[in-house]
């Protein structure tokens, strides 16, 4: 058991302990702890130097070695960091800005000056002392009422998912960790935190190495896989997925969308000796709070795979067929948004409740099955997308004209199609939600209609609208 | 099929998806890459790969051809099916 109130202190144990280990690979190159966190040490001195101690910090995330020595040095100066995808688009970073009150911001340029800061010029580790309530990150998901949220996490919801995954599990110093998710998205926490709180290498693929993940596993000899269903999904259509290809994982993790049976057997299969566990938990909960350890010899061939049960200390229950999370991995709030936290925090009898928006039910065995979303909100390479706010998006575009965007599955992916009342100009209108939204909110096709069906009860028609698309 | 004709099978293939990003068919060529540029997303990719697998009859090795710098792009397709 291993238990701390900030997941720096974990960190920086284990770059004590282990100074001389890899603590990144990165580019066929490694980093040592020792490294890392002199690196890290000279960033927060940097940030404290210029006053900014305890602030809330925004960088672009890219997948180079400078954006994990920032996430610490960051945290280290008692600040937290607010990564913004490097993929942009501009005005999303803009509303994201804007919306966490951020008074620093680090450009790319910036992280190339603190790329070039000597490892070697750390020395000196004084900085601030953070509180357990400070917070640790912000991180931005899709919002229904029109531009993203950001989900205040801090350093006590943190240290509680540590301190749950590292009692749970046998991590050892010698593992090595994936690092798939991109650092903009909360399970990329479980990644960095976890791997380095107990001494182990965090292996991070670049350009195109994460779509040959499980040749990636391979040559880094990973022995913890973590990632979407959605990345198993494509390195079976790659037919990667071999028996025993991956013969070194011992721990596979999966999160951010529903599990499938039959994508779990293809990858048992693929990795004979690993432990495997089905993860749920959505960022307002911090990276997970309800885990599935899937018996090897109870797999059944179809149909999806329980989430499973809340971790000690976290509490889960279902009402009127929502599944609402409590417990001290329970996030602060929306930033600047204190409307929507109150919406989706609620405190009832003295405790404070998520309400997450998910239908599951509660078997007898008290294991919970997560059945789809109360409202229109989907999972696009395990990315949240609220359709509406694609709508929000178009709104000012199309001066009011009414618009519905609506989820459609094809071929296992789910695409997006808005339909818009009038006529419309297709390409300028991608051209300017290509300013606002990232590429995996982009709808596939904007089509125009003359009028918006409805059924029998005065509702929009959404099979009548979709079926458009089959008929032209 | 030559790089010529596969040129021109990609082509026709990503019009739709082009249009939808307000490229003009002939931008889709040479270094665009189709995921970088939200022209097909990664499970696209493949599923085009897979198509083109069909269509020439050749087999590739995703994993293999993913180490080549730019192999995403419009060229590195057609150099992967070109590839003896």
């Amino acid at each position: 058991m291993v238990s701390t109130t900030d997941p720096i202190h974990l960190f920086e144990q284990a770059a004590e302990r282990w100074s001389s280990r890899p603590a990144l690979r990165l580019g066929g190159k490694s980093i040592t702890y020792q490294e890392l966190d002199a690196w890290s040490n000279a960033i927060a001195q940097r940030i404290i130097a210029r006053g900014h101690e305890g602030s809330r910090i925004a960088f672009v995330a890219e997948k180079q070695a400078g954006s994990y020595a920032t996430i610490l040095g960051i945290l280290k100066a008692g600040g937290s960091y607010v990564p913004l995808s490097p993929d942009g688009p501009i005005d999303r970073w803009a509303a994201m800005i804007d919306k966490a009150g951020l008074c620093v911001s680090i450009g790319e340029q910036r992280i190339a000056d603190l790329d070039r800061i000597d490892p070697g010029a750390g020395g000196d580790t004084t900085r601030p002392k953070s509180r357990p309530h400070d917070e640790a990150y912000v991180l931005f998901t899709s919002g229904s009422t029109g531009g993203p949220k950001g989900v205040s996490v801090s350093r006590s919801n943190l240290a509680a998912y540590l301190n749950h995954q590292l009692t749970v599990n046998d991590f050892k110093e010698t593992d090595r960790f994936t690092q798939f998710f991109a650092l903009t998205f909360d399970l990329s926490v479980h990644d960095l935190f976890v791997c380095w709180s107990v001494g182990a290498c965090l292996c991070v693929p670049t350009g195109n190495e994460l779509m040959r993940a499980v040749a990636f596993a391979q040559e880094e000899g990973i022995t913890v896989w973590f990632s979407v269903p959605s990345l198993l999904i494509l390195q079976q259509r790659m037919r990667a997925l071999g028996p025993a290809v991956l013969p070194n994982v011992r721990k596979a993790f999966f999160c951010g969308e529903a599990l499938t049976w039959p994508v779990v057997h293809a990858f048992a299969r693929a990795a004979p000796g690993a432990d495997l566990v089905n993860l749920y938990g959505p960022t307002e909960a911090t990276i997970a709070i309800i885990g599935y350890a899937i018996d090897r010899g109870r797999m059944t061939a179809e149909g999806m795979v329980p989430i499973g049960q809340p971790f000690e200390g976290a509490g889960a229950r279902v009402v009127e067929g929502e599944l609402e999370l409590t417990g001290p991995q329970l996030a602060q709030g929306y930033v600047g948004d204190q409307p929507a936290t109150d919406r989706s925090f609620r405190t009832d009898r003295g405790v404070r409740w998520y309400r997450t928006g998910d239908r599951a039910r509660m078997d007898d065995q008290h294991i919970l099955h997560y059945l789809g979303r109360l409202d229109d909100q989907v999972k696009i390479m395990g990315h949240r997308v609220e359709p509406a706010e694609v709508d929000a998006a178009l709104a000012p575009l199309l001066g009011g004209a009414h618009t519905i965007t609506l989820p459609r599955v094809e071929g296992g992916a789910i695409r997006l199609y808005t339909f818009v009342l009038g006529e419309v100009d297709q390409p300028r209108l991608m051209n300017e939600l290509r300013r606002t939204l990232p590429s995996y909110m982009l709808p596939e096709r904007i089509i125009s209609v003359d009028r918006m069906p409805v059924t029998a009860h005065g509702k929009l028609d959404r099979k009548a609208l979709l079926d458009r698309l089959d008929h032209g | 099929m030559d790089r010529k004709e596969l040129s021109q099978w990609l082509r026709e293939r990503l019009v739709i998806r082009a249009d939808r990003l307000g490229l003009r068919v002939e931008e889709v060529s040479g270094s665009l890459d189709l995921v970088r540029s939200g022209l097909l997303d990664s499970l696209g990719f493949v599923d085009l790969i897979t198509e083109l697998e069909q269509v020439t009859g050749r087999e590739v090795d995703l994993a293999s051809a993913f180490d080549t710098p730019g192999a995403t792009t419009f060229d590195g397709i057609l150099d992967l099916f070109e590839r003896p």
